[in-house]
Formats: structure tokens, sequence, C-alpha cells
């Protein structure tokens, strides 16, 4: 850097230059006199049928928004995880009455919105239209009909938001710190899983639907340029002839704390970043009057620009943003820490967290830091409550806890009464900094050791599953042990030396398309195959022990490079007998987990070319997965195909079902034929003749 | 006669179309002596009040080997001044029960504080003393390069689809500064030096490249009187102030490309080049976006998400920039779908507007929708300043807060089609297929 700058601090503008008047600059401005804060009133109300009707009126704008709530406890959802979400969002997509279709264009038409989650229905737009919304709102919490098709499509579009997920750093994080703080029979440490939204039907929507929609424990919050007598009006002509009844209430175990502090660690290679959350459960009731401590206490740790940012941001420029967040719960509540820093950092960042949660615990806090804290909560309320939404929500939050009625009017003064002793008491009380989670997705290459410093170091998936990691040096197989037991499995080494040729037909579908594929070999590396797009385009492509080929739009041309290498592999009658032919070298490089199976990683290499890993599960020594990755002028690029559901055809062992995964397609094969030895006569491997 | 009824008609409708909901904002707007434009409203309903000083500079103003120079320098503007130490600037503003903040886009920059509304001579004060005298030290700027490093990795390198307007953006434009992105480079970043601040401050932080905007609980007298005492002296800017003149040349042919990025779910993203905001075009393509993909029974949602299945999400927008910019399409296609029977099947119904004008049924639905969006665009104080200043700086005229809607509602149906016609055509556009990079 520029020396200069070290040196000195230099103003940017010469003071010199600028006439300051009669202002004395140096005198921060003191406040005037306190605004009185007034709490917007609204009412609560309940209707014949028990719907408790809150009323915040707004009349600033022409606008209304309204949301319908199920006051009920979490739930847990077992092997159907994620079905109350899906019943709940399916809600917006179909009635009695009406296709979804017809509801979009009808909110649309108004300029308006509706929505549906779980166990919840919501509305907004202009308050001329406030009526209409009610109509709508109310046709789909009382009469949605699930149908079929709109469920498959959720199902769908839920099953591609999962695969997205495992994408997003954050959302992996998450996933590990619930799964892990709140375990798998807990309704906080439920993920919903492809697996589990596939299992949804209609029935089961239908049953969510009728165990929860009962108007006794909903609750209408309306907010808006409305008044109470209307509204009420409206929710009885609307949601009157709901009928009550009653909710079963389910029953949980509390999540234990950790035994100790162990950092959870998920291999995202690529990443630039660490996402980082330390965390913990804290056993906090929302009518415990430790809450506003607890409150405060956060906000002096890492609130707003408090002292996680200060630290790891404003000193140590770790980080673009680093915060805690803590609260009640009424089945278990938790403390977090959130931040995302560069990976050669993680670990000083994550020792900084644990210094202020020490600092916090082991010191008092400074009287001027503390009124700090207060004065930015109070800011904070204060600006809140121009959102009537916002307002609304501790309406709800009232209601549904059975808070005192004055809760928020008097949370201010409560929040002013809190001393610094107070602060400790409740950091000590409540945060356990040798019995936290550290959570963290990143090259774990990078910081996977460093972080051992910490706790136990355990590896999870992108879904938040533990991963099991045997190190390449506890496995005691070596490469050539798995394929002879892989060859013993799949005919022995006699019956799989005596296969002169091998034809094998496969179908599938990709998109609206059938694709066929045949296949035929002959020993020792001859190969033909035979590519087709039904109705749409048909590849043929061979090698022929020397050269390959493969016909295109421009006719048929030579194979080279890394397809001619491809070919070359896909050509040896037995890969495992003759690898070394090709010139590569195999090596167990790891125990990885392909489709919930624990296996062998085995890595070939070459001097100059592609490399291979082929996957063999521990236990049954058949093959599940093959991967080759290719040079590409972007950079290395990974194709994958996994087998399974492996069969017998005379004697042979063959897998009968192929997903292969690349660019983002995916494609599933079904083998409709195998045949060996049928005498395969070598002109099907010739380069045709012509260009 | 059946002609007069018909005029009779239109002119029913088009009093229709202005008798709009509309919420009348009140404000008072003057310029200072020294340049600095002034507006103030009031809005008694919560006691708070929003300050907003927006700067008339943004990305576009950089030099191509400084990008991301403006955002960093946003990034110093809360190191201090002479009576503001160093990390004391956050902290002030927190202990008064304030939240501040400030963002940087392709044209200007943009400084916010929200206080309870006791406090307003603080926010004047603070505001007024960094663009009198700001004070960055080298402690200062090293650590805000480091933070603003990490922004750009948490914000763009290291989120799925994270940059893809930065893609667009550089595929999109050859010449004009709109091809880079306000995050700007990391290599630039490292390169940025005092000096340069210095001469940065000086040419665009002046009263004149800027507005100052106040609302909420006040009195307009006494706070005049507040932005006299704190703002009137503060010296105008006595250069020229740069301004970018490029002209991006008309696209000549289609930009086509792949990006590869760590996603699951392929995606595709469309920029056709379009006039700048404020212009009756780009009302008339924004008109457009609302028929494509504005709520569910939207041409685009309807079609590609619930009737064909191709796309988790599809969304139309034009980016509202001062000079010529884009208008965006982004599909995230679902599991197994491929990105050109995505593309080919957005390409169909663009074809749709293109040849056939839409229904006055559908024309009225996307007026009420624009409706509704304007309206509830107003609800907060400082979601207004943001708007008053926004409006006065890239429009000239502050009163567009109340009276833009009247410029959508303007558009024909005709026009809808035109502008179809128009630009939403293969030469005129980049298409980029994001697709799933290999684990390495």
């Amino acid at each position: 850097m520029n020396l200069k700058l070290i040196l000195c601090t230099l103003s940017l503008v010469a003071l010199a230059n600028v006439a300051l008047g009669q202002l004395d600059r140096s005198k921060m401005p003191g406040p005037g006199p306190a605004p009185a804060i007034a709490f917007p009133d609204y009412t609560v109300e309940a209707t014949a049928n028990g719907i408790r009707v809150i009323v915040v009126r707004n009349t600033k704008l022409p606008t209304v928004s309204m949301r319908m709530l199920i006051d009920r406890k979490p739930a847990i959802e077992g092997e159907y995880a994620g079905v109350i979400d899906l019943a709940g969002q399916l809600m917006r997509s179909g009635t009695k009455t009406k296709t979804k279709d017809q509801i979009d264009e009808e909110v649309d038409r108004i300029g308006a919105s509706l929505g549906s989650g779980g166990t919840s229905v919501y509305a907004s737009g202009l308050s001329k239209y406030t009526e209409k919304l009610f109509d709508l709102m109310s046709d789909v919490a009382l009469h949605p009909s699930f149908p079929q098709d709109e469920l498959d499509k959720l199902i769908m579009q839920t099953k591609s938001g999962i695969k997205h997920r495992r994408m997003e750093p954050d959302a992996v994080v998450g996933m590990v710190r619930q799964k892990v703080l709140y375990g798998p029979t807990h309704p906080y440490g439920e993920v919903e899983t492809e697996e589990s939204i596939g299992k949804i039907t209609r029935a089961k929507c239908l049953e969510v639907y009728n165990t929860y929609f009962k108007p006794n424990y909903a609750i209408l919050a309306v907010v808006g340029d409305v008044d109470k007598a209307q509204v009420m009006k409206l929710a009885a002509k609307y949601f009157g002839k709901w009928k009550k009844g009653k909710i079963p209430s389910p029953v949980y175990s509390t999540p234990k704390p950790l035994d100790g502090t162990m950092v959870a660690l998920v291999d995202r290679p690529s990443s630039v970043q660490s996402v980082i959350r330390v965390a913990q459960t804290v056993d906090l009731q929302r009518t415990s009057p430790d809450v506003v401590k607890v409150s405060v206490m956060n906000t002096v740790l890492g609130g707003g620009v408090f002292r996680l940012f200060m630290n790891l941001r404003e000193k140590h420029a770790f980080t673009y943003g680093a915060y805690s967040a803590m609260g009640p719960d009424e089945l278990i509540g938790a403390f977090t820490v959130y931040t995302s820093v560069r990976n050669a950092v993680t670990d000083s960042a994550v020792t900084e967290v644990f210094n202020e949660i020490r600092r916090i615990r082991d010191e008092v806090v400074d009287a001027k830091e503390l009124q700090m804290a207060k004065n930015y909560m109070s800011g904070s309320f204060v600006r809140s409550l121009e959102d009537a939404d916002q307002v609304a929500g501790y309406a709800i939050e009232i209601e549904r806890y059975k808070l005192p009625k004055d809760y928020y009017r008097t949370w201010l003064k409560r929040v002013e009464g809190v001393s610094a002793d107070e602060v400790q008491q409740v950091a000590k009380k409540y945060l356990i900094p040798d019995k936290m989670l550290v959570a963290v997705v990143g090259t774990a290459a990078e910081v996977k050791e460093k972080l051992a410093a910490f706790g136990p170091v355990k590896m999870y998936d992108e879904d938040g599953n533990p991963v099991v990691e045997k190190p390449v040096t506890a496995v005691t197989m070596k490469a050539e042990d798995i394929f002879s037991k892989f060859i013993e499995k799949t005919g022995g080494k006699a019956k799989i030396d005596a296969m002169k040729d091998r034809t094998v037909e496969m179908s599938g579908k990709m998109q609206n398309f059938t694709i066929k594929i045949k296949s035929v070999q002959k020993a020792p590396n001859k190969i033909y195959q035979e590519f087709a797009l039904v109705g749409m385009m048909e590849q043929k492509s061979a090698y022929d022990g020397e050269k390959g080929w493969a016909t295109g739009p421009q006719g048929v041309q030579d194979l080279e490079g890394p397809q001619l290498e491809s070919m070359k592999v896909d050509g040896t009658m037995n890969f495992y007998g003759q690898y070394k032919d090709l010139a590569y070298t195999a090596e167990v490089t790891g125990v990885k987990n392909v489709n919930g199976k624990e296996c062998y990683e085995v890595t070939f290499t070459k001097a100059a070319g592609s490399t291979l890993r082929h996957y063999f599960d521990t236990k049954d020594f058949l093959k599940y997965r093959e991967v080759t990755v290719l040079t590409t002028p972007q950079g290395p690029m990974e194709q994958s195909v996994d087998m399974s559901d492996y069969k017998d055809f005379n004697g042979y062992l063959m897998p009968t079902k192929y997903s292969q995964n690349a660019m983002g397609q995916s494609m599933d094969l079904t083998v409709d034929k195998f045949d060996a030895n049928t005498g395969v006569d070598d002109k099907i491997f010739a380069r045709p003749s012509g260009k | 006669m059946r002609k007069r009824i018909f005029v009779l008609l239109t002119f029913l409708i088009s009093l229709g179309t202005l008798l709009v909901a509309q919420v009348n904002i009140k404000f008072v707007e003057y310029n200072l002596p020294n340049g600095l434009h002034v507006i103030l409203h009031e809005d008694h309903s919560v006691p708070i009040v929003s300050q907003v000083m927006a700067y008339h500079v943004g990305s576009k103003n950089e030099k191509p080997d400084r990008t991301g120079f403006a955002h960093f320098f946003e990034h110093l503007m809360f190191e201090g001044s002479p009576n503001i130490p160093r990390g004391q600037f956050f902290k002030i503003v927190q202990n008064a029960g304030g939240d501040l903040n400030a963002f940087t886009s392709f044209d200007k920059t943009v400084y916010f504080i929200t206080l309870p509304s006791n406090q307003l001579e603080l926010a004047m004060w603070m505001e007024s003393e960094r663009m009198l005298h700001l004070k960055v030290d080298s402690i200062g700027i090293e650590t805000q390069r480091g933070v603003v490093k990490e922004e750009r990795k948490q914000g763009l390198e290291n989120r799925p689809y994270g940059s893809i307007l930065e893609q667009t953006m550089a595929h999109s434009f050859k010449v004009h500064p709109y091809r880079w992105t306000p995050i700007g480079s990391a290599q630039y970043i490292d390169r940025a030096s005092y000096d340069e601040f210095a001469q940065f401050y000086k040419s665009f932080y002046v009263p004149n490249n800027a507005c100052l905007v106040i609302a909420g609980d006040i009195d307009i007298d006494k706070t005049k009187e507040l932005v006299a005492k704190y703002y009137g002296d503060i010296p105008k800017g006595e250069g020229e102030i740069f301004r970018p003149k490029d002209v991006e040349p008309p696209q000549a042919a289609e930009v086509r490309d792949t990006v590869y990025d760590n996603i699951q779910l392929p995606a595709v993203i469309e920029a056709y080049h379009m006039p700048a905001q404020g212009t009756k075009d780009y009302y008339a393509l924004s008109m457009l976006t609302t028929l494509l993909s504005g709520g569910e029974s939207s041409r685009l949602s309807k079609r590609l998400v619930d009737k064909d299945k191709l796309a988790l999400v599809v969304q139309t927008f034009p980016l509202d920039l001062e000079d010529p910019s884009v208008f965006l399409l982004f599909a995230v296609d679902n599991f197994g779908k491929a990105p050109n029977e995505v593309e080919s099947t957005v390409q169909d119904e663009i074809v749709k507007v293109q040849n056939s004008m839409i229904s006055e049924e559908e024309f009225s639905k996307i007026h009420n929708q624009k409706e509704t969006g304007f309206i509830e665009k107003n609800a907060t104080v400082q979601g207004k300043a943001m708007e008053l200043a926004n409006y006065y700086l890239f429009f000239g005229d502050a009163n567009l807060i109340n009276s833009e809607i009247n410029n959508f509602m303007a558009v024909t149906r005709e026009d809808i089609q035109r502008v179809a016609r128009q630009y939403l055509i293969p030469t005129n556009r980049t298409v980029l297929y994001y697709l799933p990079k290999p684990k390495s």
C-alpha cells in the first residue's frame, strides 16, 4: 500500500477552505423532547363460531391486508414430512366451484394477491375490494378441492426446490443446525425430503385439512382502511357457517443440549466463503420474565451493529456482517449466531464469536453500551409500529400465547428496566459456550483441520444428514480386491472371460421424447452404439479397436480426444481386467455415500486424459455409480451414471436401471434386453464409407 | 350516431383510468443557494423521521479499470469526519434509536437514516458532516476493502445464480458503462487508492449533485431552518460533474452464451435492449412485463409454470435506469426440463403478443395490477422519501410520486403490441443459459 496513506490521516477536503458560519459542528446535537409513543389501537372480538378477529385500522393508504391462521401446536409429520405446508399451499389451487385458473384470473383482475400456506390463508389488495377478498379467502379456506393435477405439479415443484436447496449454502447450514439441535423426532428437526414429499397423496392433504381447519382455533387479522363493524359483518357472512371442532394436541420430548461443543461440517468444495452458524437450544417460554432481559442481552451481543458486527466486520474485515438471534418458543427456543466469512479466516471468526459469547457471560456490560442497546431496541420498536401488519403480528402473538393484553404497550418500559447485572445473569444462565454447535458449510479441504480446535468435527451431507466417511488409511481393501469381488458377484471370472460378445438394449424418457439405446460389444475391445430420440434423431458410433467414428449432421466423423477415450473405456469387455492396457492406474480414494449406500470410491487416473471414479458397495460389492471427469474449455465437467436393480441374465448379474445426470438433465433408462455370445459380426464396427 | 357513442365511451373509459385510487402525497421543495435540492414531507402517523440523501453518482460514473469504486466509496462514507471519530457513525445513530444504511446502483448512491422524530437534528448533523468533510484513514480503507470483497463473495460468488446481473450486463453492453455492475471486480477494488477517493469525493459528493428528502413527523418551517443551518454552508462543487456520454450502438445480432454455476436447476435469461426510464416506450414495456409475468394469471406464469410445468418461476421486468437499459426475463427450469424448451415456449408467448392485440379485459386487469402496485409503494415514510428523491433526480419532477401512474395508464393496447414487435426481437437480445457446473 501507499506509504503516504499509512502515515497520515487526512481530511478529504481541507478544513480551511470551508466557511463554517456560526454553527459549532464539534458539538453533537442532543435530542428534542421525547415524542409520545402510542401503541396503535386494535380490537379483538370473536365470531359466533369462535374465530378471533383482530382489526387494526390504518387509513393512510386505501389498502387492506388480511391473514387467517390456525392456532395449533407444531406437529410431527414423520414419513410425510412437509405435508402440512404442501396441503396448505394446495388450498389456493382449486375450490369446489373454481379451478386454479379461475382463482388466478379473479385475483389479478382486481390487482390483488391471494395465498395459502401451512394452515394459513392470506390476501391483500385495495380496500374497495375488501368484500371480494373475503369471498376469495373464505372459498379457499372453507371449500378447497385439492385437485390431483395441482398436487402432482406442486410435488414436482417442491422436489425441484429441494434439489435447488442443496446448492444454497444458507439453506444447507440451516438444515444441519435444525437436525443436529433438535433431532429427527422433534417437529423442529424434521425436514421434508424428496422421498417424504413423494409419499404425499390427496387423501393425506384432506386429512391435514380436516384435522386442523376449525374456526374455534382460527385467528383472522385484518389490517388497513377498514372498520371493525364492516369486518365483523363480513367475517360472519363469509365464515359464519364454518363448523367448530377439536384439534388433537401432540406430545413431544424436549431435545437435550449437546454433550459438548461440536463442529458439523458440510463439504462444498467450490465455496469461496464459509457459512457459519454457532447455535444451541434455549429453554425459554414466552411468558418468562427473562424474555425481555434476554432480548437486551442478545442486542448487545449480536443486534444491529453491536459486538459481533463490530468485531468480525469493522475490526477484522472477516465478513460483510455478523449477527445473533435469541428468542423464546412454546416448545424450545434457540440462540444462533449468523455469519459468512472467507475460507482462510473460518477458524479465527469462530474464535472471535466464542470470545464475544464468553465476554458477555464473564463481564458486566458497560452502562453506556447497555443504554445504547436499549435506545436501539426502543427505536426499532417505534419504527415497527409504522407497519400495520407488524402491529397485527404483535396482536396475534398476544392472542396465541396468552400474553398479558398490555404486553407490547409496556414493552419499552420493561426494556428500560433491565439492569447490567440482569444482562450478565441471563447470559450465564442460558448461553453455554462449551455445549454449542458450530455448523459450517464450506471448502472442507481448507477449513476442516483448523475447525477441530473447537471440538470433534463430524461431516454432514447437503441434506443435513451425517456422512459415513472413512479415511482412506482405514480402508484395507485394495482396488484389485474390490474388482475381484465385483467380478465374482456378477458372474465369476471364468464366465466373464468366456464372454465373446454382448448386446444390451435400453429405453427411457427424456421430457416428452422416447429414447432408445442399443450397445453391442465384442471382446476384447470393440463397441457399437445406437442412440435414438425416437422421431427426432438417431446417432451411431463405434470403436473397432483402433479407430472411433460417429454419425452426425455433417456425415460420419472420426472421433478424437475425450470422446474417443470414452469409447475405448466403454469398449472393454471387462474394464477391470483391461484398464492397465489403457494406461490407467486405480486407487481406492475413500468411502462415500451413493444414494444411501456406503460405497468404496475407486479412482482411475491417467497421465493425460480423463479421470474416472467407480463406486462399489462396501457390503455387496456391486457397482452403483460411475463418474467421468472430462476436460472442457469451461473447466472440468462431470458426467455421472447411477446403476441399480441388478438382475440375473443367464448367470450374468446386470443392472437393469440406469440414471444419467449431465448438464442439469436427467435421463432414466431401463434395460429391455440382454444377450451374450450371439456371434456378432465384425462388420458392425467398421466405419461406413463417405464423409 | 354510433360513432358519437363510441367517442363518449372512450371518454368515460379514460375518465375511469384517471379516477384510479390516488393518495395525494403533499410536499414542499426548494433549492439551497449551494444547489442542494430539498424536499420535505409531513406525516405524523408515527413519531419517526426519515432522511434520505441521494447523490447522482453510481457505477456508471466509474472508470473501466476501477469498477466497484462508487460502492466502495459508499462504505467509506461511514468512516467519520473531524467531529465523528472512526467507528462511531453507526453507534451514534444506534444510540439515538435509529437505523441507517446506504446502497449504490448503476445511477445513484443513496444514504438513509430513520430516527425517532426528536432526533431529526442529529440526522442532519451526521449527514452534513460527511458531505462537508468526510475523513478516512488507511485503516478504514483497508478494512472496508476487505468487507466489500466479502460482500461480493456473499452476494455473488457463493450464491447460486448470484452472477446473473453481472453476466447479463457484460453480455448486453459493449460500450456503455452499464457493462459492469455496482459490486465491480475484486481486482479493481484492490487497486483503488486514497488519491482517487479524494478526487471522487470532490467531484461527486457536492450539494449540487444531490437531493435531500426529509419525511415524517416534522414541522416544515422548523425543518427548513435546520436544513439551512446544517447544509447551507456546504460549498457548491466547482468542476463539471462527469456524466458518461457513451451511447450503446444498436445490437446487430443475437448474443448467446452459457454460464456454468453451482446450481441444480438450469435457468434461462433473456435481455432485450430498451429505452431509458420515463420514456413513452418504457411505460409500454413496463405494462408488457405485467401482462407477461405479473400475478399467477399472467401469460408466462400460466403457460410455463402451471400448464407446461417447464419452469419453477418466470419473471420479466425492465431495469429502471437513467440511460437506455434492458428488459429482463428470468426463468428457472423445473428439474429435468431443458433450457431450450423453456426458451422456445417463452418465445411462443412473445410471438402471441406480437401477433394479436390483447383483449380489453386483460388490459383492464393489468391496469388494476399496476394501480395496486403503485399505491402499495408508499406505505412507509422512508419509502416515500426514497421515491421523492428518485423522481426528482432522474425525472426532474418529484410530483411523479402522485402522477406517474397516469403515464402507465396512458399506454394503449396498440402501444403494448407495438413495443413487443419493436423491442422483443432476437437480434436485439442476449440469451444466457445457466447450467450446473460439475463438482471438481
